[in-house]
């Protein structure tokens, strides 16, 4: 008996770990099918980077002081140029400022909008790539399953092999016990 | 299924079955082998359990990382936080511009004196312009390492999948080890029934031919 239980064992093992597999492969593959749907319908799977508190203020510091800084030299110039022309345009220099200051404001506009290109795109792979997360998983998973498959079904194989024996060889000795009694009488 | 540990064949007319001490004696010859590809399957499986249950772990760990990425937060350190780099690119930083703004300040001084009382001035301006560039190109290099800590962060999160690759292979060959040591048990006990059977139903032929 002792070869049917360690067979009978071995396959209870065997089928305990490729259940285990199976269902957190699907459960991968669920929450894949999941995320998948969240993308079709304009969704986020997990937070975008690119719109984090402190990505956004360093960005817009960055942005800002640049901008500031042309802005100011801008200002700088038209100043050394009306004071080069002996002060000719002082009438004009005011309302050149404020031009600059205006061009200065649409730029910014224009470098934000560009920023939020770049970030757009970036942020949609970053959000195919945890989509795509629970598939690596999965796919370890389904080889697990199928070793565990594999050594169950050899189990199996060994438990009904040696059944089959235990069987044939009761049969048989059935059959030479009459055999026996037949001769003896 | 009987109890195999009685005598075979016990009230068969003219019949010599074996005894229970000649099953037992039987038993002992064949016991080694079978109790060592016994021994082998119980290593495997224990060798197969270890891996599976490693892998599982790992996936586990791998899971939960991606959880922290999708609620956007870190997996591990930010190393671009560290304090010894920052204080490595600070430095690096500041001396740049400490240099750049000595070099503008001596070219300034160098000049003939007609502009001599603008001079302090523009050098002031200088210094401030020199403290203005290096907040920006701190914001710079805060933008860029913001980008390679994302990525950072993702090589922390599948991590996690190269044990459970390799734990999953070493799966796969415990697994046949362990099948190679059942076949290898079964076989071999099979192989001792069939031969007590066999001698037994011999002994029961010859027991009734003698009587």
């Amino acid at each position: 008996m002792a070869r049917t239980t360690t067979a009978r064992n071995q396959l209870g093992a065997a089928n305990s770990q490729s259940e285990t597999a199976f269902g957190n492969a699907q459960q991968d593959i669920s929450q894949y099918n999941t995320n998948m749907k969240t993308l079709e319908a304009g969704k986020n799977v997990g937070a975008n980077p690119f719109q984090s508190a402190g990505y956004l203020s360093n960005v817009n510091k960055l942005q800002n002081e640049g901008l500031t800084t042309s802005a100011n030299t801008g200002k700088a110039n038209l100043d050394r140029w009306n004071t080069a022309t002996g002060g000719m345009n002082r009438a004009q220099l005011p309302m050149a400022k404020r031009n600059i200051n205006l061009q200065t404001g649409q730029l910014g506009n224009t470098l934000t909008s560009q920023r939020n290109a770049q970030d757009y795109q970036a942020n949609l792979q970053y959000q195919q790539y945890l989509a795509g997360a629970p598939l690596a998983g999965a796919a370890i998973n389904a080889g697990l399953y199928g070793t565990g498959t594999g050594l169950a079904g050899n189990a199996l194989s060994n438990l009904t092999g040696t059944q089959n024996d235990v069987w044939n060889n009761v049969v048989s000795t059935n059959n030479q016990a009459m055999q026996a009694a037949a001769m003896a009488a | 299924m009987g109890n195999w540990g009685a005598p075979i064949g016990v009230g068969v007319a003219g019949g010599d079955p074996l005894t229970v001490a000649a099953w037992k004696a039987m038993g002992r010859i064949t016991a080694p082998r079978t109790a060592t590809q016994k021994s082998q399957l119980g290593i495997y499986n224990s060798q197969g359990n270890q891996a599976f249950g490693g892998a599982q772990q790992a996936l586990g760990q791998y899971n939960t990382n991606i959880g922290a990425l999708t609620a956007g937060r870190n997996v591990g350190a930010n190393p671009y936080l560290a304090a010894p780099y920052l204080r490595n690119v600070n430095q690096l930083q500041s001396q740049g511009m400490h240099a750049g703004a000595e070099a503008g300040k001596a070219a300034l001084r160098s000049r003939p004196g007609l502009n001599q009382s603008g001079a302090p001035l523009t050098i002031g301006n200088n210094a401030l312009q020199a403290g203005q560039l290096a907040n920006t190109l701190g914001s710079q290099r805060a933008q860029r390492d913001y980008l390679a800590n994302l990525q950072w962060q993702q090589y922390l999160a599948g991590s996690p999948l190269a044990g459970a690759r390799i734990n999953a292979g070493l799966y796969g060959t415990a697994a046949g080890g362990a099948e190679n040591a059942l076949n290898n048990y079964t076989s071999a006990q099979s192989n001792v029934w069939n031969n007590l059977v066999s001698t037994n139903n011999a002994a029961m032929q010859a027991g009734a031919m003698a009587a």
